[in-house]
């Protein structure tokens, strides 16, 4: 994700004011998984590649790679759905037709998600949460615990790659004892870690309450026009196929 | 030269029987270049979390600016702002997600408006010449640039007195030049400047006078040539002197050159023997 978030600042649709993308989001999200509809699904989906790869101009296999991810979560899903219970008369969901559908919802949705992703940085997506009156200690936390997260994968990788290289992992016993050593060290290190940020941030007279500096990206009538006639378009499109 | 900081027998320790600093003597004057030097462990990043109040001695008394400090919470405040640091590890210190964030962090925390704030971020940008940077995530910088961006979060919020914790650490010969030279500038427009390193050959060409830590306390305080002229002390704080000194050592004394020479910058020896007709 750390990765994600390189791509997010370098999207050309950088410049855009987060509110416009996250409500551009909401909006098609919530329409998506009302409209329970293959069509509206399939449409939104080829928008937001579109906007992904095209417009945004984010790399298309880092596209393609986190698209993967539900596609498989979705079709253990399915299969687990559609599974007849021995000894019993009962399937889970015994249509497969609307399992389906539900599974290209979902993705549809993840897709909108994804926008989100590759084009708004989440450093901007929490301060326009805090503009839209989320609690401060919220917000806060969402930007503590992202900073630590990739704190800790990347020392964890690094942790990782120093056991490898002296053969940490090469039986199931090693594996198994590595794994836990990583665990311990990261819970220390992040421990250490945020005691010398927190000094850091008293250093520089942090007292408790983080501030804010504010969104700035470009917001036009035109943009929430467009998402207007999008959504109504999917709306209209429902039941058609 | 007015007196900024004055310390008389402040003691610290992180563990009850164990003291890092015990009856440290300071003092700093203003426009100071001081460079603390010893070995690893002795003390020199608690010698500078003390003095800028995130910790808090045993005993002993530190005035500011004439001024006891009773470790009040305005006064903490004020320490914090009048005297900045810049950790070693740029890691450490970084808090924001985009270099202008980061450096407008210190100035949202005293309270400026969002154009003065854009304002001073802009304009210490561009003077350290990282304007380029201004939406770029500062950890996929490289080491020099966000050495700067650490710089220049500190800078910004106009400190009095700066402390640099080991600051060409790690960084390459052309970034500990641009490290140098932004030292060099900060210390032209009046600041107080306090670096802590290992890099002698920098201590001597830098510092008006140089702090020697060790044993738990301090135990030189001199001009660079009173310090590296020392080698009592020197052993005593494991720390060796630069090149430079060795050599003019062997050059007086086979009376190459005159006894009373005093240079500190191993360029300027450099160019001195170029004049000489040696033989």
């Amino acid at each position: 994700m750390n990765q994600m978030d390189a791509i997010a600042s370098r999207s050309d649709l950088r410049e855009i004011h987060p509110r416009v993308k996250m409500i551009y989001t909401g909006i098609t999200l919530a329409i998506c998984l009302w409209a329970s509809d293959v069509l509206v699904s399939i449409l939104l989906l080829g928008l937001n590649t579109v906007l992904i790869t095209l417009i945004s101009k984010a790399p298309v296999k880092s596209y393609r790679k986190v698209m993967q991810i539900p596609l498989v979560f979705l079709l253990f899903t399915a299969l687990g759905m559609m599974i007849h219970i021995p000894w019993t008369t009962r399937y889970l969901v015994p249509d497969a037709i609307r399992v389906a559908e539900l599974m290209l919802r979902v993705w549809a949705g993840c897709s909108s998600m994804f926008f989100l992703s590759f084009t708004t940085p989440i450093f901007d997506i929490i301060t326009c949460l805090h503009q839209w009156k989320v609690p401060e200690f919220l917000t806060d936390l969402m930007l503590y615990m992202y900073r630590f997260i990739f704190l800790l994968l990347d020392v964890g990788d690094v942790m990782q790659i120093s056991q490898r290289a002296r053969l940490g992992y090469d039986s199931k016993k090693s594996w198994i004892h590595s794994t836990a050593n990583v665990a311990v060290s990261l819970f220390i290190i992040a421990y250490q870690k945020s005691e010398q940020l927190y000094i850091a941030m008293e250093c520089r007279l942090y007292d408790g309450k983080m501030r804010y500096y504010g969104e700035e990206g470009r917001e036009e009538a035109g943009w929430y026009v467009g998402i207007a006639v999008i959504a109504v378009l999917l709306i209209l499109l429902k039941g058609c196929l | 030269m007015k007196e900024l900081i004055k310390w008389k027998g402040i003691s610290f320790g992180y563990q009850e029987e164990k003291k890092v600093l015990k009856d440290v003597d300071l003092s700093i004057q203003k426009g100071e270049k001081i460079v603390v030097i010893g070995s690893n462990g002795a003390g020199k990043s608690t010698l500078f979390l003390l003095l800028n109040g995130i910790l808090k001695p045993e005993s002993g008394s530190y005035a500011y600016k004439g001024r006891e400090i009773h470790y009040t919470k305005q006064e903490m405040r004020m320490l914090r702002k009048e005297i900045g640091i810049v950790f070693q590890e740029p890691d450490q210190q970084i808090v924001s997600q985009t270099v202008f964030h980061e450096v407008a962090f210190g100035l949202m925390n005293l309270g400026y408006s969002k154009e003065e704030v854009k304002q001073r971020v802009l304009a210490m940008l561009e003077k350290l010449n990282i304007q380029d940077l201004k939406d770029c995530p500062p950890h996929y910088l490289s080491g020099g640039q966000k050495k700067s961006v650490t710089i220049a979060d500190i800078l910004v919020m106009e400190p009095e007195v700066l402390l640099f914790d080991e600051p060409t650490a790690s960084l390459d010969p052309l970034n500990q030049e641009n490290v140098e030279r932004i030292l060099g500038q900060i210390a032209n427009e009046g600041k107080t400047i306090v670096v802590s390193t290992h890099d002698m050959e920098f201590a001597s060409r830098f510092a008006d006078r140089i702090l020697v830590v060790g044993e738990g306390t301090i135990i030189g305080n001199g001009t660079p040539m009173e310090i590296f002229s020392d080698k009592n002390l020197l052993s005593r704080a494991f720390v060796k002197p630069p090149v430079l000194y060795e050599i003019m050592k062997v050059l007086k004394e086979k009376k190459i050159l005159p006894n009373d020479l005093e240079l500190t910058d191993s360029e300027k020896l450099i160019q001195f023997l170029h004049l000489f007709k040696l033989g």
